[in-house]
């Protein structure tokens, strides 16, 4: 028996409406939801919602934005996928990026290379993917490359709205908070006392801007640099299999890699012709809707 | 005892005095061509002391001998550094974060590798028979380079420096080292020291990190030594503090011994001497003092028993004129020691 439907054939993708809330919260219960730290508290899920609603309508692509998706199935909502554009525009986002030098000596024959890691902001304007989760009952490789194919047709009708590049941040082994070996050996070492309560993202900004050097560093904290906590190790394939890639960014937070991709190496016709000085568009996307087929 | 210039007479105790220093003394290599070359570079400074203005590297090497011409120790006073190479310290710098939203600030310590010490006169190359050190030939071959400089001023730079060698452990390792240069160099402390006395010291540049250390990030052994002095050369660092000479910013790069820096004309040698006229006189006199005569190439230095007079001159003991390569009345350079 041969079966011709596609199995995506009667999903939708579509821009997220006040009522999805109750759906929305549910499914970021399910153990494997990933949600960005810098999505918020949990209780602010309704502020959310309603400023992405608004972002749909507005499309202006100005500031920073949210744009939350939800997956239709049967009338059911089974899956969220949300996009923070222009990223660090308002708030600076930091990032270490790691690097390289290479230190020779012809005369005593010495040839070293060093790794280092420099923290910048390197992903400001960029569109974070911050929220994902699907249904218990579904899968990353149905549901999720659905949200996928959805989102990208989004960023082909709406390049102006979405940056150049789309990043995921990936938590860390054993990710923010104090048990991380990569934020313990790095970037606690340079907070006094009086300020190690504080939140860990917020500490970030008190770290030194000129290079790192990895030999400086424990055995320890430089194993884990780029890994993914286990709990997001399918999420991650999962990315890279839609084409998102470790280049050289790591979270400082926790030594976690930041997955990204160029919209146009996913989406031959990604075309972004704005600036951001010029002036918005104003088509709206409030009814954006993407049948899978 | 007596300083004198070096001579290429002194190689064999100018050896045997390499080969009883320490290894972070690269002033000293043991490898006899070389100093050889150092010798020989040393007597043209002395030689050429008199009619030439300052701008050379001009390294002048001085022995102390007992009595009997034995060589006791020896030290170094270069005019002016990075001239025939480059001259190499770290710095601390201490910078500031801040955080806008947290409305804090936290300062950053890191070392920089750095030539600000370029350009400056330099007092090195001290290493004294472990059975002869004692406080009063310590001083007289220290301060006899001041004296020395005071003579000839124009030759030399208004801020002297001067660095002391950091802490080894029991293995004669260098927990800096091991902390900073074994990553980038990937040597030991010894042999880094051994290619650092003996090669052009460009390797520095090609090898060590161009960036801040963060001494934040660094071992605590490696911290606990940062300007830290090995107590072999406690005795000199006194002497130095004494004489004016205050801590500073930097460091050597490979130890992290401190090094210290003072105005030349404000050091204690040079305020308290003056020129005074010799007074040939047998007598039990009971004040020591730095006495030198003001020639170059026949530079001679003394601590000698006199007494001076209200008109300036000091009374000495005829041997001592003569050790001096002077005659009664001549004039001198000296300090109450």
């Amino acid at each position: 028996m041969s079966n011709n439907t596609h199995p995506l054939k009667g999903l939708v993708v579509r821009a997220v409406q006040q009522s999805d809330g109750p759906a929305i919260a549910a499914l970021l219960e399910q153990p494997k939801a990933f949600v960005s730290d810098h999505w918020g508290p949990k209780s602010s899920l309704e502020e959310h919602i309603k400023n992405s609603v608004l972002a749909f309508s507005l499309s202006e692509g100005e500031s920073e934005a949210l744009f939350l998706f939800v997956l239709e199935e049967a009338g059911e909502v089974s899956g969220v996928l949300g996009l923070s554009t222009l990223i660090g525009t308002t708030q600076p986002r930091y990032h270490f990026r790691a690097g390289k030098r290479v230190h020779q000596s012809h005369a005593l024959s010495v040839y070293r290379d060093i790794d280092l890691l420099l923290l910048g902001n390197d992903c400001t304007g960029s569109t974070e993917l911050c929220l994902f989760a699907v249904g218990q009952k579904s899968s990353l490789a149905v549901q999720g490359a659905a949200l996928i194919e959805g989102v990208f047709e989004f960023a082909r009708l709406n390049p102006n709205l979405l940056g150049q590049r789309l990043i995921a941040e990936l938590p860390g082994l054993n990710g923010n908070s104090s048990k991380s070996e990569f934020w313990l050996g790095l970037g606690d070492r340079f907070i006094p006392q009086e300020l190690k309560h504080e939140s860990v993202g917020v500490l970030v900004e008190l770290l030194p801007r000129t290079p790192i050097y990895l030999p400086f560093l424990s055995p320890e904290v430089r194993s884990v640099i780029g890994l993914v906590s286990c709990e997001q190790s399918d999420f991650r394939s999962f990315l890279e299999s839609n084409g998102l890639y470790f280049q050289d960014m790591i979270r400082p937070e926790d030594g976690g890699g930041v997955l990204e991709v160029l919209w146009r190496q996913v989406i031959p016709e990604f075309n972004r012709t704005r600036n951001l000085n010029d002036r918005p568009e104003t088509n709206s996307q409030a009814k954006f809707r993407f049948e899978c087929s | 005892m007596l300083v004198r210039p070096c001579t290429l007479e002194d190689i064999d105790a100018f050896e045997r005095l390499a080969f009883d220093s320490p290894v972070g003394m690269t002033s000293l290599p043991l490898d006899r061509r070389n100093l050889e070359v150092r010798l020989r570079a040393s007597q043209s400074a002395f030689a050429k002391v008199e009619e030439q203005g300052c701008g050379e590297e001009s390294h002048f090497l001085f022995a102390v001998e007992d009595h009997k011409g034995n060589v006791l120790g020896v030290s170094g006073l270069m005019a002016n550094t990075g001239i025939n190479a480059p001259y190499y310290n770290l710095r601390r710098d201490r910078t500031y974060q801040v955080s806008s939203s947290l409305q804090k600030h936290v300062a950053h310590s890191a070392l920089q590798l750095c030539g600000d010490n370029s350009g400056k006169t330099l007092l090195n190359s001290f290493f004294v028979d472990e059975n002869s050190r004692t406080p009063e030939l310590m001083n007289l071959l220290s301060r006899a380079r001041i004296l020395f400089m005071k003579q000839f001023e124009d030759r030399f730079q208004n801020d002297v420096i001067v660095e002391f060698i950091g802490i080894t452990d029991e293995n004669q390792e260098s927990p800096f080292w091991n902390a900073v240069g074994l990553p980038f160099f990937d040597m030991e402390y010894d042999q880094a020291e051994q290619y650092f006395a003996t090669l052009s010291p460009t390797f520095i540049a090609e090898l060590m990190p161009p960036f801040p250390i963060y001494e934040n990030l660094l071992s605590e052994s490696a911290r606990q030594v940062i300007g830290k002095h090995s107590m072999d050369y406690d005795d000199q660092l006194q002497i130095a503090l004494a004489e004016g000479f205050q801590y500073s910013n930097f460091f050597n790069f490979f130890d992290a011994g401190p090094c210290l820096s003072g105005p030349r004309r404000l050091l204690k040698s040079h305020q308290n001497a003056g020129e005074i006229s010799l007074i040939s006189a047998q007598a039990d006199y009971q004040e020591k003092y730095l006495v030198s005569n003001l020639k170059g190439t026949d530079f001679r230095c003394l601590l000698v028993d006199g007494l001076m007079d209200a008109e300036g001159a000091l009374s000495v003991s005829p041997e001592n004129l003569e050790a001096l390569g002077l005659d009664p009345g001549d004039r001198a350079m000296g300090v109450v020691l």
